[in-house]
């Protein structure tokens, strides 16, 4: 008889807002490699952007912790793109696609769950991932 | 020698006041086989800028995937990373390939031990491999004559157009393909 076990898998990354807000102004293409076009209509409606892109991004740096890949040392890697952090009413909710999502899948992650919050010169994201495993 | 214009003294100058600029630190202090992760203290969005001051000094695109990333591209999901998260012999094997002098790789560790890996060295060598690739003649005028005024960016002496050199992802998914057929890393692949 094959038993299911429940592991979680967490991820956290903090971003420094002004390091990020110098990036973006000299690096203007970066938004469009970095942020879904969802991502992007959310941030730039708002009246300062860069905070939201920066908790963003560090959704995305704390998913792929808790895929267990690792910060990416690679600059612009595209599996960022791919981790996407959407709303639902309020909410963030966190949406992979491509090879983040196929990794999710080999890990048997079911359900996963985002946090954001930014004051100042900081912002941070928390993700929870819920793994199922046959044994 | 990377090409005759740009040397790998000179790339390593860069590499190191590339590190100095983001991380705000000696670049008198990097030695190129630290960590740059683990021992000058880099993090995600430091890589965006020091990969970003390089390209533009050397006109170059270094690659944007992790090795791993592209051995499941080109090779097969499961070939690198395995169910457990931690790397197959054959990314092992790959990986001690690119990074000679990392120790701590071998089969079965961590796929998120492996950016700790990242050395000065290793990406002066990444950009290094990029220059090497300066075509023999402009592809614009066809003239062979290259010039380059500041040792890092080249341009031609017939037409002054900036070279342009293959990106990083499409130089190590070459790579991948002529260690698999000379060495056969990956069994199922």
């Amino acid at each position: 008889m094959s038993t299911t076990h429940t592991r979680l898998r967490h991820g956290i990354d903090l971003v420094y807002v002004p390091k990020f807000a110098d990036l973006l102004a000299r690096q203007p293409e970066l938004t469009a490699r970095l942020f879904t076009d969802a991502e992007r209509a959310y941030c730039d409606r708002l009246p300062n952007p860069v905070p939201h892109y920066a908790a963003r991004f560090a959704a995305k740096e704390a998913a792929l912790k808790a895929l267990g890949l690792g910060i990416s040392p690679t600059g612009v890697d595209p599996k960022l793109k791919d981790i996407e952090v959407v709303r639902r009413g309020t909410a963030p909710h966190l949406t992979l696609h491509g090879k983040p999502a196929e990794h999710a899948q080999r890990l048997g992650v079911a359900d996963s769950t985002v946090s954001l919050t930014h004051d100042g010169d900081h912002a941070l994201a928390s993700v929870i991932m819920v793994t199922k495993e046959a044994s | 020698m990377a090409n005759s214009l740009v040397t790998r003294e000179r790339i390593d100058q860069e590499v190191r006041a590339a590190l100095a600029t983001t991380l705000r630190i000696d670049a008198n202090g990097i030695g190129m086989e630290q960590s740059i992760i683990n021992d000058l203290g880099a993090t995600s969005i430091d890589f965006l800028d020091i990969n970003f001051r390089l390209e533009q000094v050397f006109g170059i695109r270094l690659a944007s995937q992790l090795l791993l990333d592209h051995v499941e591209e080109e090779l097969g999901e499961g070939t690198a990373i395995d169910r457990d998260n931690k790397i197959t012999a054959g990314a092992a094997a790959l990986l001690r390939e690119q990074f000679p002098e990392a120790e701590s790789i071998k089969a079965g560790i961590y796929a998120d031990e492996v950016p700790a890996v990242v050395t000065p060295g290793s990406i002066a060598t990444a950009v290094e491999k990029i220059i090497a690739h300066l075509p023999d003649a402009c592809p614009a005028c066809s003239a062979a004559s290259w010039k380059s005024d500041d040792s890092t960016k080249v341009a031609c002496g017939g037409c002054g157009k900036d070279a342009e050199y293959p990106d990083g992802d499409e130089l190590t998914k070459r790579w991948i393909h002529d260690m698999q057929r000379e060495k056969q890393l990956f069994a199922n692949a």
